[in-house]
């Protein structure tokens, strides 16, 4: 009677060991795809759950002054409106003069919309969420390198690697995330942004001359095939200057919390 | 019996997605659960070994398809976790007290734990030379969290099993007078 129960456990463990065998020679792959797809739905319902969950739990626990933030953020919004002001009428001054030197339009990308199924590596403890896992992979076209975006169209990541029907995402915040960079200061600096400690993307490589300050946002510079320009990484809130230094480093305050993203898109060149 | 089947095929992807999905999106602290380890350890001593390896399987499966360490490692690690579960059951905790109950969680997720982090740093080692795995005090902090939450919910599942069902009683150990 033993002999027959470990038997059979003997068995299921030569099952799990073909599993494995198979998967590494290519051969469940069609399986897997199937199983994925099946299961991203129910995946992304789960996930946006607990999003909402997390949510409500934290804006239970916060003790914040919301009239002073209010007050705060009040007065970014008049300031941005005047700077969106301006930039609209350069926009339409650039448009007059493209159509008259019959420039093709820019700004024109491909997306695809994708649903957040997981934190990247399940039962991983994780105070900060640097890595995602979306319902979209290479049979949706997509490939490593490519640049995720929030819905306010801020880059929030970069595809890390794909299965067939889902894409691993590393976020700006990852320091495997690497992203050409340029300061919005009319200068064009350039640098190259990475995830530290996963708390806040510094920005390395900035020449010393260049004057870098609090406040100006980070963008993509477009040096990358795969990631178009203008796209916001970042602002800066503190510079890292020392006069004997080749270069000089800035710490980057994302723009998204990543810890809300239920829904991305991927920008296809 | 293929009724039977069917529903524990449903319950372990049911049981999949709530770890992946929902408690992984779960604030921190609270993402530490490890709902999948406390099922098992919870299916050791009230079903049949081989249905918790079955489980075990299937489980470790689901997770390595959405998973991007190397394929087999979730699960290696929950076969390696149930099997040292079982045998601490057989020849150590053999009631099924609250202790033995909070003894065999604490050892399975450790080797679940030790497996995963082992197998992942030799992996990234050999792939991109590097040190996947940062042993300061942050990590020792972080698995202490994942044992002390993990144990908190052991406790839960067992007086929620008590509550249901008069198989489980509290047993706790009283001094003689």
């Amino acid at each position: 009677m033993a002999k027959v129960k470990y038997l059979r456990i003997f068995l299921i463990m030569a099952v799990c060991g073909l599993l494995i065998f198979l998967h590494w020679l290519g051969i469940l792959a069609p399986v897997e795809s199937v199983l994925a797809r099946a299961l991203n739905p129910v995946f992304s319902g789960f996930y946006n759950l607990g999003v909402y969950a997390g949510s409500f739990y934290r804006h239970r626990l916060d003790q914040e002054d919301w009239a002073g933030k209010a007050a705060v953020l009040t007065a970014q919004v008049n300031q941005l409106t005047e700077e969106n002001i301006k930039l609209k009428l350069m926009a339409e001054e650039n448009e007059i003069l493209r159509q008259h030197l019959d420039f093709l339009t820019a700004g024109q990308h491909n997306y695809v919309m994708a649903n957040v199924i997981s934190r990247g590596n399940p039962s991983a403890i994780s105070e900060i969420t640097t890595n995602l896992v979306i319902d979209k992979g290479e049979r949706d076209g997509l490939y490593a390198g490519l640049a995720v975006l929030s819905s306010e169209g801020i880059i929030v990541g970069r595809i890390a690697s794909v299965k067939e029907a889902i894409a691993h995402v590393y976020l700006t915040n990852n320091r495997e995330c690497r992203l050409a960079a340029t300061i919005i200061d009319g200068s064009k600096t350039s640098g190259i942004t990475e995830g530290d400690l996963g708390l806040t993307v510094k920005m390395s490589f900035i020449p010393q001359e260049i004057m870098v300050k609090a406040g100006d946002i980070a963008v993509t510079s477009g040096l990358e095939l795969t990631i178009p320009r203008g796209l916001a990484i970042g602002r800066v809130i503190s510079v890292n200057k020392e006069s004997n230094d080749l270069w000089q480093n800035a710490t980057l305050e994302p723009l998204v919390d990543p810890s809300t993203l239920t829904i991305v898109s991927v920008v296809k060149p | 019996m293929y009724q039977k089947i069917l529903l524990n095929i449903l319950l372990m992807f049911g049981l999949a997605v709530v770890q992946i999905a929902f408690i992984g999106s779960l604030p921190f602290f609270l993402n530490a659960l490890n709902a999948i380890i406390i099922a098992l350890v919870w299916l050791i001593s009230l079903r049949e070994f081989r249905v918790v390896v079955w489980w075990s399987a299937g489980l470790g499966f689901i997770l390595d398809l959405y998973s991007f360490l190397p394929f087999g490692l979730h699960l290696f690690s929950l076969l390696a976790s149930v099997f040292l579960a079982r045998w601490l059951l057989l020849n150590f905790f053999t009631n099924r007290s609250l202790y033995s109950y909070l003894a065999l969680t604490f050892f399975a997720i450790l080797a679940y734990e030790i497996c995963r982090q082992t197998i992942a740093a030799v992996f990234y080692a050999i792939i991109s030379q590097q040190t996947a795995m940062n042993l300061n005090i942050n990590f020792w902090i972080s698995e202490a969290y994942i044992l002390g939450l993990n144990m908190a919910g052991v406790v839960a599942v067992f007086y929620a099993q008590n509550y249901i069902s008069q198989k489980l009683r509290p047993v706790f150990l009283f001094k003689i007078k």
